[in-house]
């Protein structure tokens, strides 16, 4: 049987006395889509932290393909195949946004030609030459994922996506998302507040709590799991 | 009287832009890079005593020329490598690790070279005439390698997938990494690359001057001042912080003293500095 793409294993982080990450344990197959959801402080974006390199586990193991990537640096586990975007979205501020998508086609080396596409895939043409940091949060967040995408990841990490989105916009973003795991093939790990997009992702979901995955499967046993529904989706469910 | 004031405007613009090939690797490893690199007077001095060395291995000008900054780059690899990338957090630490290794190269020097000055013939001792006065054909060449240089490294910085992650990792370390960027080489490459630029201008400007241990010193200060004072950082700025200090500065001495020149110079630069003490330079963080 093939090893899956992302395989999380007992994982801990800790910030001074602070488990942020408590044993977590994740897996991922090639092209699955999965939403990870859990209450403010439960550990969702340490775990992006630690998978994508940013924050070194006090515990635990991290496998990509096979391949132990525990601990090594964010610029050579970007270059494995993952790429993520932030809550706060990471885009070169005084660059232009032209220049964004050139920046993650050079770091990816993907031939900067692609850039011209990209910039249309994402309906940012309008906004070719202004700087990044100059655009509304959306259209920066747009940017980022372009960025990501421009760069075809194996693995996707995506950090609340459309915070700050209309209800209408998210259901389309979870569309749009799952039509972009369709066509790149890409894994895509996405952790989401935002309930309604969650149900139109259509995906598996896993719940974290106090720095643990507590449970894992469709959206509606997820919300009919007592413990979730007492600690996190409460009558909002 | 034209004769004169030609004289005077050819040895300002002289001043000028043999200051910018100077501090155009500060504009890179300091102004674009935060690294406040107090031996980039002795990677001019490298530049120099390479060019010197490759002379007398029988190498001839050009040669030289070209091998000196290869030579001075390949030494700022290994010192971003060995030394900066440890201590680039810590601003204090790189200026006295910096000076260290400034004075460690100098004394290198002297043991191998001795303290004597030494000499290299320029490629071409003609003059050329213009408005009225004589001047050597080798400070138009120097002059002329200056603004190449400079265009050169604009275009870098500005138009080619290396400038462009330099960029990105000087404006957002983090980021730049999470992007891919390989962060370690990138600022090991781009100190390379401003070193290299210390060590063309010192094999360039060695026939013009007394190759000797010291000649990097009179370099450092206007240097680093050319850079505080741009208007922007990176190389397009730092023409212009050249063309104020080493103007003013060559304008002065004509007029008034050497002396007063550099005092002159030195006001000015406490005063812009004071005046513009808001701005940031170096690495964003």
């Amino acid at each position: 049987m093939e090893a899956p793409l992302l395989d999380v294993r007992n994982l801990v982080k800790g910030f001074g006395g602070v488990l942020a990450v408590a044993g977590a344990s994740l897996s991922l197959d090639r092209g699955e889509v999965l939403a990870l959801i859990g209450p403010n402080g439960c550990g969702k974006t340490t775990l992006f932290n630690l998978v994508t390199g940013i924050e070194r586990p006090d515990a635990g193991v991290i496998r990509f393909a096979g391949r132990d990537i525990t601990g090594l640096p964010p610029q050579r586990i970007a270059r494995l195949g993952i790429g993520r975007t932030f809550q706060v979205p990471g885009v070169f501020a005084s660059a232009s946004v032209r220049e964004n998508l050139a920046v993650a086609a050079a770091a990816a080396r993907r031939p900067l030609s692609e850039v011209a596409p990209m910039l249309a895939w994402a309906g940012l043409e309008r906004w070719a030459e202004e700087p990044a940091g100059e655009l509304p949060h959306g259209l920066q967040q747009r940017l980022e994922l372009a960025m990501v995408v421009l760069q075809r990841p194996r693995l996707l990490l995506l950090d609340e996506p459309t915070a700050g989105w209309e209800a209408g916009e998210s259901r389309a973003a979870a569309i749009a998302i799952r039509r972009l795991a369709l066509q790149t093939g890409a894994a895509v790990l996405v952790v989401e507040h935002d309930l309604a997009f969650v149900r139109a992702l259509g995906a598996e979901v896993a719940v974290m709590l106090r720095g643990r995955i507590v449970v894992r499967g469709p959206y509606g046993r997820v919300a009919a799991d007592p413990e979730v529904r007492a600690a996190y989706l409460g009558s909002r469910a | 009287m034209l004769a004169d004031l030609a004289l005077v405007l050819l040895d300002t613009a002289n001043r000028v832009l043999t200051l910018l090939l100077v501090a155009l690797g500060l504009a890179v490893t300091f102004g674009l890079m935060g690294i406040v690199n107090l031996a980039h007077g002795e990677f001019f001095l490298l530049g120099a005593y390479a060019h010197v060395a490759l002379e007398r291995l029988g190498l001839g000008f050009w040669w030289g020329l070209l091998l000196a900054p290869v030579f001075v780059g390949a030494a700022g690899w290994i010192l971003e490598v060995v030394v900066i990338r440890r201590i680039q957090d810590r601003p204090l630490d790189s200026l006295v690790a910096t000076w260290g290794v400034g004075l460690a190269i100098k004394q290198a020097v002297v043991l191998l070279f001795g303290p004597a000055s030494h000499t290299v013939a320029p490629p071409f001792a003609t003059t050329v005439a213009i408005a009225g006065t004589s001047y050597p054909v080798y400070r138009l060449f120097v002059m002329a390698l200056a603004l190449a240089a400079t265009g050169l490294t604009i275009l870098l910085l500005l138009r080619t997938p290396f400038g462009l992650m330099v960029r990105g990792t000087v404006a957002d370390r983090g980021l730049a990494a999470a992007t891919g960027l390989p962060v370690r080489r990138l600022d090991a490459l781009a100190f390379a690359y401003g070193s290299a630029l210390a060590g063309l201008a010192g094999a360039a400007t060695a026939p013009l001057m007394s190759v000797d241990p010291q000649m990097g010193v009179g370099f450092l200060l206007p240097a680093f001042l050319s850079v505080l004072v741009a208007p922007a950082s990176g190389a397009f700025g730092t023409v212009v912080g050249a063309a104020v200090v080493g103007g003013s500065e060559s304008l002065a001495a004509t007029v008034v003293s050497p002396v007063v020149a550099q005092l002159l110079v030195l006001a000015g630069a406490v005063l812009l500095l004071r005046l513009a003490a808001g701005r940031r330079y170096g690495r964003e963080r």
